[in-house]
């Protein structure tokens, strides 16, 4: 039998994704053994996000209240006639890990999802457009993860772009680096031959 | 569970680090769902088959866990012209969605995984899909689920629907509007909803529409006692759509 606020504990921490009952209750009661007080400074850390954390009134990554815009966008040596669309604030971390890219970015927060009722509304596709209005754009990235929710979400965003006259690129799919052919899956194989390029 | 031939993934739902829930339309076993583990870590080279409105052979296999696991899963066709079409990706998603929703779960469901199947064939070929196309799988499903909307007799005075006309989901479908009070539709527009029904999906792309064009969408919701989820995207893309 276990006591109510434990219990309350577990029915919160499986909420959060990958997390299961067996597994949160795990968590509960290993936080509960630790010597000083991990679960008041986890409930402090996570109030203090709940606090100071909003979305960037630029390109809606998520940034503090003390730095909105968000560094990204305040930085002046982006290039502004670049923008990459991405699906979650996370793969901002990921291109920008791979210093390669130096344009400015738009996080959408999701991708479309017609089978789990995930409609434009709920993406921040409005604000896209509304920067693509006001800012000297001249390329848009779409950088949506390459599974049906996010072609679904670049084939609309695209549609949506089309008036704008804005160019509109979508990244490339294919293989991955370092792996070998033998045992790369027939998918990405195949999309990889569709999008062969020509080398000069 | 029985063993299952062919199968089209409906959709996924992520479990835990690594695994996913997969929702398939079977023609044996009608709706089900299986438990695909370490699928989304990369380190099963077939979990890329694992799409919405891919036609797999699974491979699976009974355990003390809830559901049957999928072993393995080799795609028997993968959409492709949908996943560059949004129009496309879009009536895959509804279609899929309107197929599974009208199955039996762990029943036969035959007509219906067939029809899906055509769906899926239907997407693939060249012309531009039209919401006809949409409609005759709306009417065709709502058939084979047992739902056959009345769209040539009027259910309540047994005699051929003639304008004033009106779509009443209550009483079955078309009637008179001297029989029930519901809202308007043409006769015309029922006979061509028939027509759709009776014409094989292939050759109802670039047909006219009947409308309201979300008549039949409204009559399979009202039988199913819940929303489609993929409708307001459906019918945003329709919106959008020059056609």
């Amino acid at each position: 039998m276990t006591s109510d606020p434990i219990r309350r504990a577990v029915r919160q921490l499986s909420r959060l994704p990958g997390i299961g009952e067996k597994t949160a209750t795990r968590l509960v009661y290993w936080m509960l053994t630790q010597p000083g007080d991990v679960p008041a400074q986890l409930a402090s850390a996570l109030q203090e996000l709940d606090a100071s954390i909003t979305e960037c009134k630029v390109c809606c990554t998520l940034t503090t209240h003390d730095e909105d815009p968000c560094r990204l966008c305040a930085r002046g040596d982006r290039d502004d006639t670049l923008i990459l669309v991405v699906e979650h604030p996370q793969d901002v971390l990921a291109f920008e890990r791979t210093g390669e890219y130096r344009g400015r970015y738009h996080v959408l927060h999701g991708a479309l999802s017609p089978l789990d009722g995930i409609t434009p509304d709920q993406l921040r596709i409005r604000p896209l457009l509304e920067r693509l209005r006001a800012e000297t754009v001249t390329e848009v990235v779409l950088a949506t993860d390459p599974n049906v929710e996010g072609d679904a979400t670049a084939m609309y965003v695209a549609r949506l772009l089309r008036p704008i006259g804005v160019r509109t690129t979508r990244l490339a799919h294919g293989i991955s680096v370092g792996t070998e052919i033998e045992y790369a899956d027939t998918v990405s194989l195949a999309r990889a031959f569709e999008y062969r390029r020509e080398l000069s | 569970m029985s063993a299952v031939d062919l199968a089209i993934v409906v959709g996924t739902i992520d479990f835990g680090d690594h695994d996913r829930v997969v929702r398939l339309l079977t023609a044996d076993q009608g709706r089900v769902a299986v438990m695909a583990r370490g699928v989304r870590s990369g380190r099963k080279p077939w979990a890329t088959s694992l799409q919405t409105g891919a036609l797999i052979r699974p491979e699976l296999k009974r355990t003390r866990g809830a559901l049957p696991l999928l072993v393995e899963a080799s795609a028997q066709q993968l959409p492709k012209r949908p996943r560059e079409d949004l129009d496309r990706l879009t009536a895959l998603a509804y279609g899929i969605e309107l197929c599974s929703a009208l199955a039996p779960e762990h029943n036969e469901a035959e007509r219906l995984f067939k029809l899906a199947c055509a769906w899926l064939q239907v997407l693939e070929v060249d012309e531009p899909i039209t919401p006809s196309s949409r409609q005759a799988l709306e009417a065709k499903a709502l058939t084979f689920a047992g739902f056959t909307p009345a769209l040539v007799l009027c259910p309540i005075c047994r005699e051929r629907l003639t304008d004033p006309c009106c779509f009443s989901t209550s009483s079955g479908g078309g009637v008179h509007a001297a029989c029930a009070p519901a809202p308007r539709v043409s006769a015309d527009a029922l006979l061509r909803l028939e027509a759709l029904r009776r014409t094989p999906l292939r050759d109802t792309l670039g047909v006219r529409p009947a409308a309201p064009l979300y008549l039949l969408t409204d009559f399979a919701e009202w039988h199913l006692g819940a929303g489609l989820k993929s409708r307001p995207m459906l019918e945003e893309v329709e919106g959008l759509s020059p056609t």
